[in-house]
């Protein structure tokens, strides 16, 4: 086990009092907090920037860490608890539980071992509800609409004979109703980990995850869809054929139709109540001429138009 | 349920039905009276007249979880969640179509 700086992970000097570690604390709070940061590993620090401020901001709890401090370990070296550790000090504290739902769930790691090593007494004294798991489920546009199974896999620790926490992995076949949409989260009353003495377990939060698609892109329950037209198309209008998530329809492109220009089928998005929609972006796709004739009827289109396509560009200088 | 030849859970995510005030203070770890605050205050938004008939659906639950982490760890007053749960909202909306944007333009 490794032993943590805390005051390096809050950016601190030891000799910082109370107030100084509150405010390190919301400065990096308000950059890792996973609802708030885009940062890619925000999650992990947040975590622990979270098992660090638990510690420090404890007068016990810190006593207790600076004292080991003070014998001469540092951040990452090699670390085993005294044999007395904990002798004179009543430990309190919540002792690692995740917050509600939060990302405390072992999924997402939890408080160290280290952390738990030193002040987890607390709560194995105290038996609540298992810790709650959170887990991301990435589907396809596809299962999105019709529903499908995915096989995900936990890791989540799991008491051994010895009494101690072992990693061990749980795999689960998910079957997912059709209508799912990015970042929806479902709860799974129970299937967290399992309680500790007999105490009632955590629930199991899944986030959904929609997978970039080639075709389609989404916006909640909408679809967006690209669809490339020809000039003629567009000045003459067309019935053309384009794919919608469910089969293929047909549909009018109206004369004079602009590139940009988005057209709607209704109900052809993610089912829902109510279903959404699936839109069309027209953008003209202009062929390059490969013979003579080609270049031929380009050029009499440029002489028989008085078209200017960029006179919205003129400026009075 | 288990499917006890691979030891493979099978697991259905149907739409969950919404619960309750009691399972909502259960699973915030809040009092009741929090709770009726954060609907007052409009921190979240239940469905049904009476205490008793509000139902908290998926959406109302994720927001409430958000809500419930951002005071802990801010220390956010009640009075200031239901805009910095808004603006959060929005912030995702718009880095959303950010993406959208990128992707159709630059992809």
């Amino acid at each position: 086990m490794e032993f943590k700086d805390y005051y390096k992970v809050m950016g601190v000097e030891p000799s910082a009092d109370t107030d100084e570690i509150k405010r390190a604390y919301r400065k990096l709070a308000r950059k890792y907090h996973p609802d708030v940061s885009e940062e890619p590993d925000a999650e992990a620090r947040f975590k622990e920037v979270g098992e660090a401020y638990e510690v420090l901001r404890d007068p016990e709890k810190r006593q207790q860490y600076d004292q080991l401090r003070a014998s001469g370990y540092r951040g990452g070296e090699s670390f085993r608890p005294p044999p007395d550790w904990g002798g004179g000090f009543e430990r309190s504290g919540f002792g690692g539980t995740a917050g509600p739902g939060g990302f405390g769930g072992a999924e997402a790691g939890g408080f160290s071992d280290f952390f738990e090593t030193l002040f987890g007494g607390a709560q194995r004294r105290r038996p609540r509800k298992g810790r709650d798991l959170r887990t991301r489920v990435d589907i396809d546009l596809e299962t999105a609409y019709s529903g499908g199974t995915r096989r995900i896999s936990l890791s989540q620790p799991q008491a051994a004979p010895d009494g101690s926490m072992r990693p061990s992995r749980r795999t689960l076949d998910v079957r997912i109703p059709a209508g799912m949409t990015e970042g929806r989260q479902i709860r799974l009353a129970g299937k967290g980990e399992p309680g500790p003495q007999g105490a009632p377990p955590g629930d199991l939060y899944m986030e959904i995850h929609l997978l970039p698609h080639r075709l389609f892109e989404v916006d909640g329950r909408d679809v967006i869809l690209t669809v490339p037209i020809a000039p003629w198309e567009a000045a003459l209008g067309a019935r053309v054929a384009v794919p919608t998530l469910g089969r293929r329809v047909e549909m009018n492109i109206p004369a004079g139709a602009t590139s940009g220009q988005r057209l709607r089928l209704k109900g052809r998005g993610l089912p829902g109540q109510p279903p959404g929609d699936q839109y069309l972006l027209l953008k003209i796709v202009a062929p390059v001429p490969k013979n003579e004739p080609q270049r031929e009827l380009y050029e009499r289109q440029r002489d028989t138009f008085e078209f200017d396509p960029r006179a919205d560009l003129e400026t009075s200088s | 349920m288990t499917n006890a030849g691979n030891d493979i859970e099978q697991l259905r995510l149907d739409e969950p039905e919404a619960v309750d005030l009691d399972e909502l203070c259960a699973i915030l770890e809040l009092r009741s009276e929090v709770v009726c605050e954060w609907v007052e205050e409009g921190v979240v938004h239940p469905v049904g007249q009476r205490h008793s008939e509000w139902r908290f659906h998926s959406r109302e639950l994720q927001r409430a979880l958000r809500a419930r982490r951002l005071q802990r760890d801010f220390e956010l007053t009640t009075e200031s969640l239901p805009l910095v749960l808004d603006l959060i909202g929005e912030v995702d909306r718009l880095r959303h179509r950010i993406r959208l944007l990128e992707h159709r333009f630059f992809e």
